[in-house]
């Protein structure tokens, strides 16, 4: 089991226990765990179940992959909490609706990134070998 | 005119059914549509499934009593399609190539070859459609109901039943996929155009905002992000709803049925595209009923469930309600025959299977199976007094519990054993049936010392996923025994 698997499982037992350990205490810090929690398991699970693709993406492109989510799951947490403000509503409205939207961005981004890199691989390696048999 | 559109509607799906009936040829045309399924029809259909009464009906009805809050059950949306089709599409649709696996039990009885977990798995599809077809049988009833002036809500529920079964019953699956198709579109149709109707006739955007937030009755912190809920409510629905739709048989159903795995990488752009579009009706709906009630130009709803119907009743004109009640209609019945097909599959293919005495006339008996399901399911709903939003979170937190740990972790990591998968399908399921129970009696989650709006599905969702993980680690790695 290479690297990228244990990290990934790990990643989803701690975000299991933190759900759980949260769900015992009524301090504010527990609902930013809580959703931490729950914006980073999807993306391990995500790792775990495309491992094949991450790995032939190269390993750049999977450190990517969970760090931006990570961030993308602390921003997450973190943005609900800064909402709770009297400002405009529809600035509020505009904040939520960017959460899933950037989502979206990041997922379809990761996809053409994968699909690029997958495809882009076997073609550079075939061109390296074609331009070592002209040498 | 609602009548007429709704006449009309039933009339297709009649046809369409009697259309697929000829078709069945055996099992796999009647429990996996014969695996001939092009993308658009996969796509709209998963939505359709996914999508029922609980967006058309218990989304605004929620969002009418708890405020912005109830947003978090949709705003996975975001990601789940990618993520579905990225962990569970390709490897589902890969098992059943060779036409012998027809239901998340049978993936799950090939991956760890024990019959035991098959019949885990049957058992906790079964607890769980009870529910989740009582829920659409309950908003069914409901709705007939409204349409037809029926004062007796069991009536209502078993006319709703009776009209399901007629087309489900003999078409199966091949009939559930190419009604979900249509049932998909009008679905589209309706929420965009009652999202832009209730949010103009509010006053447009702006007027909606101001209005709720002016309110003595609403007021600002409706349209908080928690809105009324507590937060860690809100952190379990992102969960639950986040990663327990992979639990969904309903919907990871349909990806059995895709005829070309090659063209799957377009799939979660069709299914996130026909969710985000149908979630318009909750935004729209959850935030311009409230808005009309603050200007006085509805009167305040008195049960939740009916926001929706009263919005229709008392604004929309009559061309508008007729396409909204097809569209909820559609929302329905899409979702029920699912369930009904699900269901029969479990208990007449899965559990006869899991127990070595599999049935020589599976879809005879499944039809019956469709009939005694529904009856069980139609009687739960009606003694479940709650929210229809209430008994879906329910419903879908069984599934997620259940399955969800299993099929994401399970197919991706060869460690996992049956021991484990089963262990992890059975607390998964007992526990959030049992935390369920005491939320009921008001001893969850209080008496267990948790935070006050604490979700018995997320709690039980993570304990699942730690009972799988924890037993594989305990468990020696076969590959390093055998080298």
């Amino acid at each position: 089991m290479q690297a990228l698997e244990r990290g990934s499982i790990a990643l989803i037992a701690l975000c299991a226990l933190g759900t759980l350990g949260a769900a015992f205490s009524a301090h504010p810090a527990a609902t930013g765990v809580s959703l931490l929690a729950a914006t980073l398991l999807p993306a391990a699970l995500i790792v775990l179940g495309c491992s094949g693709v991450v790995r032939r993406a190269g390993s750049g492109v999977g450190v990517l992959l969970v760090v931006g989510l990570l961030v993308g799951g602390v921003l997450a947490a973190g943005l609900v909490g800064m909402l709770r403000f009297d400002g405009w509503p529809a600035m509020r409205w505009a904040l939520i609706w960017l959460g899933p939207v950037a989502l979206i961005l990041i997922a379809v981004a990761y996809a053409a990134t994968f699909e690029r890199l997958v495809a882009a691989r076997p073609r550079k390696a075939e061109s390296k070998r074609r331009a070592g048999e002209r040498r | 005119m609602t009548l007429f559109l709704a006449g009309v509607y039933l009339v297709m799906l009649a046809g369409v059914g009697a259309w697929s009936a000829r078709r069945v040829r055996g099992p796999r045309d009647y429990f996996i549509a014969g695996q001939r399924a092009g993308l658009w029809a996969v796509g709209l259909s998963t939505m359709s499934a996914a999508f029922s009464a609980f967006v058309f009906l218990g989304g605004p009805g929620l969002a009418y009593r708890v405020g912005a809050g109830s947003l978090f059950i949709a705003l996975p949306v975001g990601f789940t399609a990618a993520f579905l089709c990225w962990t569970l599409a390709r490897p589902l649709r890969e098992m059943s190539a060779d036409g012998s696996v027809f239901t998340v039990a049978d993936v799950l009885a090939r991956r760890f070859d024990d019959r035991r977990v098959q019949g885990l798995a049957a058992c906790c599809v079964l607890a769980g459609v009870v529910g989740y077809l009582g829920l659409q049988l309950k908003a069914l009833g409901v709705l007939f109901q409204s349409v037809f002036g029926i004062s007796s809500l069991p009536l209502a529920v078993a006319l709703g039943a009776a009209v399901i079964l007629a087309y489900s019953l003999f078409g199966g699956m091949l009939a559930g996929l190419y009604t979900d198709v249509l049932q998909g579109a009008i679905m589209l149709a309706g929420a965009a155009l009652l999202c832009a109707h209730a949010v103009h006739t509010a006053g447009g955007p702006d007027a909606v905002l101001s209005s709720v937030a002016g309110s003595e009755a609403f007021g600002p912190g409706f349209l908080d992000p928690d809105g009324r809920l507590p937060q860690a409510t809100l952190a379990g629905f992102f969960l639950v709803f986040g990663v327990g739709v992979a639990g969904q048989p309903h919907m990871v159903h349909k990806f059995f049925m895709i005829a070309d795995v090659q063209r799957l990488r377009f799939l979660p752009a069709i299914i996130g595209g026909a969710q985000s579009l149908c979630l318009l009706v909750w935004l729209g709906l959850g935030l311009a009923i409230p808005a009309l009630v603050a200007q006085g130009r509805l009167a305040p709803v008195a049960q939740a469930d009916k926001a929706t119907l009263a919005y229709l009743a008392e604004l929309a004109p009559a061309a508008l309600a007729g396409v909204a009640m097809a569209a909820l209609l559609a929302a329905i019945m899409s979702t029920a025959d699912s369930f009904m097909n699900i269901g029969a599959a479990a208990l007449m293919r899965d559990l006869p299977r899991a127990l070595g005495r599999p049935l020589r006339d599976e879809v005879l008996a499944a039809r019956g199976a469709t009939v005694a399901l529904t009856g069980v399911a139609a009687a739960f709903a009606l003694a479940y007094g709650d929210l229809i939003a209430a008994l879906g979170t329910f419903s879908f937190s069984t599934f997620a519990a259940g399955l969800a740990p299993v099929l994401l972790i399970g197919l991706a990591w060869p460690r996992v054993g049956a021991a484990a998968a089963g262990a992890s399908i059975a607390v998964g399921t007992g526990l959030n049936l049992g935390l369920e129970f005491l939320a009921r009696n008001d001893l969850f989650p209080g008496a267990l010392g948790m935070a006050p709006g604490t979700l018995p599905g997320a709690v039980s969702l993570s304990v699942s996923f730690l009972i799988l993980l924890t037993m594989t680690w305990l468990r020696p790695d076969p590959r390093e025994e055998s080298a």
